[in-house]
């Protein structure tokens, strides 16, 4: 077992920085967590691949907020799309259900009533469909694409991609 | 590049929680997407049918047509379901209970069959409620299969009446597993049925029940009286009753929970059609309840019954925040059941927990400010006391009344609104 001497975990992220996080804060990690208990002697310092810098920031700033019972607070709004993605990514990397559970709602917020382009575009999605097929989905399920909340879709004219 | 392609190997199981914040009818949308996403929606586990409205055949029918297309996509990949929500408006009465709901019906047959764990069914009518002789109700009944469906953590219902279950056995009735019940405008023809289903949900945290009527006879229903008056639920942490009128309610059966909105005036212990000759006398005596000790008890929202606050805060040693309304039926004065001095012993919550406290319609009458005069004297920590004025009340003329008055807690700032 890991010495439990210490009450701080040493987390080094992907671009070389070192956190000195409470046990607490890390026992909400359950990959590091799996790391820690699995270690026989005292593990001096973690590596947490795919996690940034500014990602443990936001990580601490939401364990504290939600410590103070202040977690509704929490926001990603300032997060553009693409990082909003990197972040849940180094979340789900980090097994962290509470914080887990706000970023996935958050990314399916952006992506309520959007049109089917702008969604694949936000997932980098190909569009692997022959016409035909394509034709075939949409009739199938043609009672959801009906509806004046459901944006014309932006992407018939791209389809070569 | 690098970064589009990580983002491709977002694994099924994140993609379904996305999904399952959207509605069903979004996550659909998501099956033209790319060949991996044609089938991604279906394991989402919830069924979200919320913010439809059917004004007419045509939307009616498009509405069935889409959730038929769903039950029938999942029935054959053979998922389990963990919740299903529907909340539809309906514009008149014949579009909700001729042509809606007899397959609102099917469906909920075939989601309790899937081990559902939520179940939320709310709809609404533009129309006033009307009495519809052929069906000789007002409600639609509830389909009973829900009462069959044990996997439930959470309940929600709204206007249903639960009829013809004369008897129902004590086994069968009941939710083992469940968690949260909201009843709103639910009408159970035969009270006992409701006590038998309360009792059968032993590890209830949540309870709301709003906008219910309900008496059990003393002499019929005796059997079912014992056994709600021994109801405990050990677990349960909030409760909201309002607007709900009940006899031999059980008080001490919410004994438990740290936050509770009451609406007391309704509740009472006596049989109202056995005493209905005291009450004209006693208008008073038709308020008395057991109040057991609320040992956890930290925030109350109380309406209705004045009278009872101080005793209600004898029973609660923790209380940290009170909110009180009259609500907006007119209360006679002596339903206040105060009388025009202060009480004499004050509760212990009252000097030394009480931190925020809300007093609303508060109208012109002398004994209306003796209890947040009260408050404001012996409240020790409190910081935050809001009073609202009543309709018709000049704020000013109560903040004249309450702004000299002494106050307990150096911290304390006094809001009149």
């Amino acid at each position: 077992m890991a010495s439990s001497s210490s009450n701080l975990i040493s987390l080094k992220t992907s671009d070389g920085t070192v956190f000195k996080v409470e046990r607490a804060l890390a026992k909400t990690m359950k990959t590091v967590q799996a790391i820690i208990e699995e270690a026989d002697a005292n593990i001096y310092m973690i590596p947490i691949h795919n996690v940034f810098s500014h990602h443990m920031d936001m990580i601490i700033d939401y364990y504290k907020l939600s410590v103070a019972g202040k977690s509704k607070e929490f926001s990603v709004e300032k997060l553009d799309n693409d990082e909003l993605k990197d972040f849940l990514l180094a979340v789900h990397y980090l097994n962290m259900e509470d914080l887990f559970e706000v970023l996935t709602q958050a990314v399916a917020d952006r992506l309520e009533k959007k049109s089917v382009g702008y969604v694949r575009k936000y997932f980098g999605i190909e569009n692997d469909f022959t016409p035909e097929e394509y034709a075939a989905i949409r009739k199938k399920n043609d009672w959801a694409f009906k509806g004046d909340d459901i944006e014309p879709e932006e992407d018939e004219e791209k389809q070569e991609e | 590049m690098r970064r589009r392609n990580r983002i491709n190997q977002l694994p099924d199981k994140i993609l379904h929680r996305i999904l399952s914040f959207l509605t069903t009818k979004e996550a659909v949308t998501t099956s033209i997407l790319s060949k991996r996403w044609i089938h991604l929606w279906i394991s989402v586990p919830n069924l979200n049918f919320t913010n439809i409205t059917i004004d007419s055949i045509k939307s009616n029918n498009k509405f069935n047509e889409s959730v038929y297309s769903v039950l029938a996509s999942r029935d054959g990949a053979g998922y389990d379901l963990d919740g299903f929500h529907l909340d539809i408006q309906y514009v008149n009465h014949h579009f909700a209970y001729r042509r809606s709901f007899p397959h609102v019906v099917k469906w909920i047959n075939i989601v309790v069959r899937r081990n559902l764990k939520h179940l939320n069914l709310n709809h609404d009518i533009d129309e006033p409620d009307t009495y519809d002789p052929e069906r000789d109700a007002y409600l639609p009944q509830l389909p009973t299969s829900i009462l069959t469906c044990r996997t439930l953590v959470s309940l929600k219902l709204s206007r249903f009446s639960v009829e013809g279950l004369l008897y129902v056995s004590k086994v069968e009735f009941g939710f083992p597993c469940l968690k949260t019940l909201y009843f709103d405008t639910i009408y159970f023809g035969c009270g006992r049925n409701f006590v038998l289903l309360l009792c059968g949900c032993p590890v209830l945290e949540d309870l709301q029940l709003l906008n219910s009527c309900q008496t059990l006879s003393s002499r019929q229903d005796s059997e079912a009286i014992q056994m709600f008056q021994s109801l405990t639920l050990p677990n349960l942490t909030r409760a909201e009753i309002m607007e709900t009128l009940w006899s031999h309610f059980p008080l001490k059966a919410l004994s438990t929970v740290k936050s509770l909105s009451l609406d007391t005036l309704k509740l009472n212990t006596h049989d109202q059609t056995d005493d209905e000759d005291d009450d004209e006398e006693n208008p008073r005596q038709r308020t008395y309840i057991d109040i057991p000790i609320f040992h956890n008890l930290t925030h109350l929202k109380f309406k209705n019954s004045w009278g009872l606050v101080v005793q209600m805060l004898h029973h609660c040693p923790k209380l940290q925040s009170l909110e009180l309304s009259k609500g907006s039926r007119h209360v006679r004065e002596d339903e206040l059941g105060n009388s025009a001095e202060e009480p004499e012993l004050v509760p212990e919550c009252v000097s030394s927990c009480l931190k925020t406290c809300t007093i609303r319609d508060i109208g012109g009458l002398q004994s209306e400010l003796i209890l947040p005069t009260f408050i404001l004297k012996n409240a020790r920590i409190l910081q935050t006391m809001k009073v609202w004025s009543g309709w018709m009340q000049k704020k000013s003329e109560i903040e004249e009344k309450l702004s000299p008055c002494p106050k307990a807690s150096a911290t304390c700032q006094l809001f009149v609104h």
